[in-house]
């Protein structure tokens, strides 16, 4: 989510809310006969906001699953997600006396602050990948479909040389054409760079990386194949243009959202283990 | 040529159904949310079939309770009534330790707990802030009858009276005559020839071992203060700090000392020193004590009568209890003062010294931990003090010195208890070991 001006409301209630918080401290922790504790009222009372949101920050997930339910826009809910989330965080700082407790207390500090850190570097790729993604691969198309059209691409590749050499015709109803002079070297020289590199293995879609380095090769089969290839050429350099960038609009959707392996699971755990916590410690 | 590329060229490739599949990033998502969460409830429960609660603990224990690090319920218990909720009661304290109460007249009690808080990590639990004992003291009263001291004491370094002892103008009652100016003179006689005593020749913490300067050689009696151990100075005791010095001689035909003990005990010591001697001696037996108290000496030209054995003892035993009771700048009463009468055999009471062990009597004080400073730099007056009722006790001022906002600790506890250590029960709890490490009562 691009953080614009319509996060400013929730950025200034989250930081007073925070500011708030952390004031009230002060003399809590400063007065309170004991110091700090989160079993006392006001170390409950900051343990206990602090999972409420930490809960309405994980129900983001149900609200995306559920798209039709009315209880307000996934933008509002994300807003939310982001901004309260990280009070939330302060909060429980503050609950815990910014110290880590005994063992189950300190894998939850851990796990938020994991939680924490890599949700903030979410935040910040999705400042910045979308325009990346945008001005390397204004090819894209939907994630999911990448691998179908990539297939694509490789029959209408290989169709492309089929023409070329006189093996298919352009469209169906036609008989094929005579093959193009210097037929022989391009389909060797296909073979050999082209067509490897629109395999399905990761490992060969990975090389084409740079569009220099495609760019290069092309310009290359232009002075060794006769002019009459060149149109075709160009067709193929198209072609793998697109594919090109395909892999690179794969490669920055995983980035975009590899972070979430690291994010969600952790909170799920986190949860479980907040919810033993808040037992045991009114138990005690 | 330029390769066409139009929106529906674009269009058809998209699978129009493609949402229908289960997304595969989505899945491994699901997948590795669920593993979280059951890593996190496997681990909860593998724990609690272990029966180890440990990792519920809050923080870790203070060092004399680590042994119940694994066993919640030996401090935490059910009360009355709750079926789930466990509380840490006094009755879980006191079921091991000993409370004895502050004050019969305080207003109120707080629990173990309110004072004591555990799961922090501390190595002293008794290790309190100032605020819990000036929540009475700041305004203090008291539940029947009158405050016996200070209404308000609310900070070492500022509200805080002058030591009792001080402010009073108490003076020492000790029954013993020192004075301090002479024995720190240069020259003095000692033992062996002149000295220069310093404080430390009578005055030392318990832990000291070294040989007292002063004292009967080999033979240290001087037993600590029984507080802490090296917090007080040791008992002053005749055979150790004064004896070297300060011999009871008690006749000149012989280098011995009576013993520093109760005058029934040196009458027997001087009738069985009399007898040997007159067995030893019998040409002695003849001559009267010399008057005035001097140590006496047989004459060889004495032409009186021989006594019989007896009446001589008794009248050498006479003589020597006139010189070590009865002469005012000899014998005991250079040291002791003696209280009036005496019993049926006309032994004469020996008032007790009664030097203060401890001088607070509400308050503790540790030498050791003050041990770089010179004894006078506290103790001012000691070298000028000619009268042992002086007392020597430095002042609250002198304490502030160092003891103040940003320099040596000042908080309440680091000299005063709030638990009354009079009353404490003796050492015999009521748990096995069996108990203990079980926990549980």
């Amino acid at each position: 989510m691009l953080i614009d001006a319509s996060h400013k409301k929730w950025l200034g209630a989250s930081v007073g809310l925070a500011v708030v918080a952390g004031i009230a401290y002060v003399p809590y922790a400063r007065w309170s006969l004991n110091g700090p504790s989160g079993g006392s009222w006001s170390g409950l009372a900051y343990g206990v906001a602090g999972t409420g949101l930490l809960v309405y920050a994980a129900l983001l997930g149900a609200r995306k699953k559920v798209p039709t339910w009315r209880v307000g826009r996934a933008q509002t809910w994300l807003k939310g997600h982001i901004w309260l989330g990280l009070l939330s965080a302060v909060l429980i700082l503050l609950h815990g006396r910014f110290a880590l407790g005994g063992a189950l207390t300190t894998v939850m500090m851990l796990l938020l602050g994991t939680i924490v850190a890599s949700g903030i570097f979410g935040v910040v790729l999705q400042q910045i990948l979308p325009r990346t993604m945008t001005s390397q691969a204004p090819l894209e198309t939907i994630f999911e479909q990448i691998d179908h059209v990539s297939t694509q691409l490789r029959a209408e590749a290989d169709h492309l040389m089929a023409i070329a050499c006189g093996e298919e015709a352009r469209e169906r109803k036609h008989a094929p054409e005579p093959a193009i002079e210097g037929s022989d070297r391009l389909k060797e020289l296909y073979h050999r760079d082209v067509r490897p590199l629109l395999g399905k293995e990761p490992a060969q879609r990975r090389a084409w990386v740079s569009a220099k380095q495609r760019a290069a090769l092309f310009t290359q089969w232009r002075t060794l194949l006769p002019a009459a290839a060149h149109d075709i050429v160009g067709e193929l350099e198209a072609l793998c243009e697109e594919h090109r960038q395909l892999e690179v609009q794969r490669r920055l959707h995983h980035w975009l959202h590899g972070w979430l392996f690291v994010h969600v699971p952790l909170s799920m755990a986190l949860l479980v283990l907040t919810l033993a916590h808040a037992v045991i410690a009114l138990r005690y | 040529m330029a390769r066409p590329r139009t929106t529906k060229d674009l269009a058809k490739r998209i699978e129009l159904d493609y949402y229908r599949r289960p997304d595969r990033w989505r899945r491994w998502r699901r997948n590795a949310a669920l593993g979280a969460a059951s890593l996190a409830a496997l681990w909860l429960v593998i724990a609690g079939l272990r029966g180890d609660q440990r990792m519920y603990n809050s923080g870790p224990l203070s060092v004399r309770h680590a042994v119940f690090g694994a066993q919640c319920e030996a401090c935490h218990v059910k009360p009355e009534g709750s079926r789930f909720f466990l509380r840490t009661t006094d009755k879980a304290c006191l079921a091991c330790h000993d409370g004895p109460t502050h004050h019969d007249s305080q207003v109120f009690t707080p629990e173990c707990v309110s004072c004591h808080v555990e799961h922090k990590g501390h190595v002293v639990l008794a290790d309190l802030s100032d605020q819990h004992c000036t929540r009475c003291h700041d305004d203090l009263t008291v539940k029947q009858g009158s405050l016996q001291i200070e209404a308000r004491v609310s900070n070492f370094g500022v509200v805080h009276p002058e030591f009792a002892i001080l402010r009073s103008g108490a003076r020492d009652s000790a029954q013993v005559k020192l004075n301090h100016e002479v024995h720190l003179k240069a020259g003095l006689r000692g033992p062996n020839g002149p000295v220069q005593m310093v404080c430390g020749g009578c005055h030392r913490a318990g832990s000291a071992r070294a040989a007292w300067p002063y004292g009967q050689p080999g033979a240290s009696t001087s037993a600590p203060v029984p507080y802490v151990r090296g917090a007080y100075m040791n008992r002053i005791v005749y055979a150790d700090q004064c004896v070297g010095c300060h011999p009871l001689g008690f006749d000149a035909r012989t280098t011995q000392a009576v013993p520093h003990d109760k005058p029934e005990v040196v009458r027997a010591f001087l009738r069985l020193f009399y007898l040997d001697y007159a067995a030893a001696h019998p040409d002695d037996l003849h001559g009267e004590p010399e008057d005035g108290g001097g140590l006496r000496r047989g004459r060889d030209d004495d032409e009186t009568p021989a006594a019989p054995p007896e009446q001589w003892i008794a009248a050498q035993i006479e003589a020597a209890e006139t010189l070590l009771y009865r002469t005012k700048s000899k014998g005991c009463q250079y040291c002791h003062v003696m209280e009036d009468g005496s019993d049926a055999g006309g032994l004469p009471h020996v008032a007790a010294t009664g030097i203060p062990a401890r001088w607070f009597a509400h308050a503790t004080f540790d030498h050791r931990t003050h041990r770089e400073l010179r004894c006078v730099a506290c103790h001012e007056k000691a070298a000028a003090s000619r009268d042992t009722a002086d007392v020597l006790l430095p002042g609250i001022n002198s304490c502030r010195k160092c003891h103040e906002a940003g320099g040596a600790r000042m908080s309440c506890v680091e000299c005063h208890r709030y638990h009354d250590k009079t009353r404490e029960r003796d050492p015999n709890g009521p748990l096995t070991i069996e108990q203990l490490v079980r926990a549980r009562p």
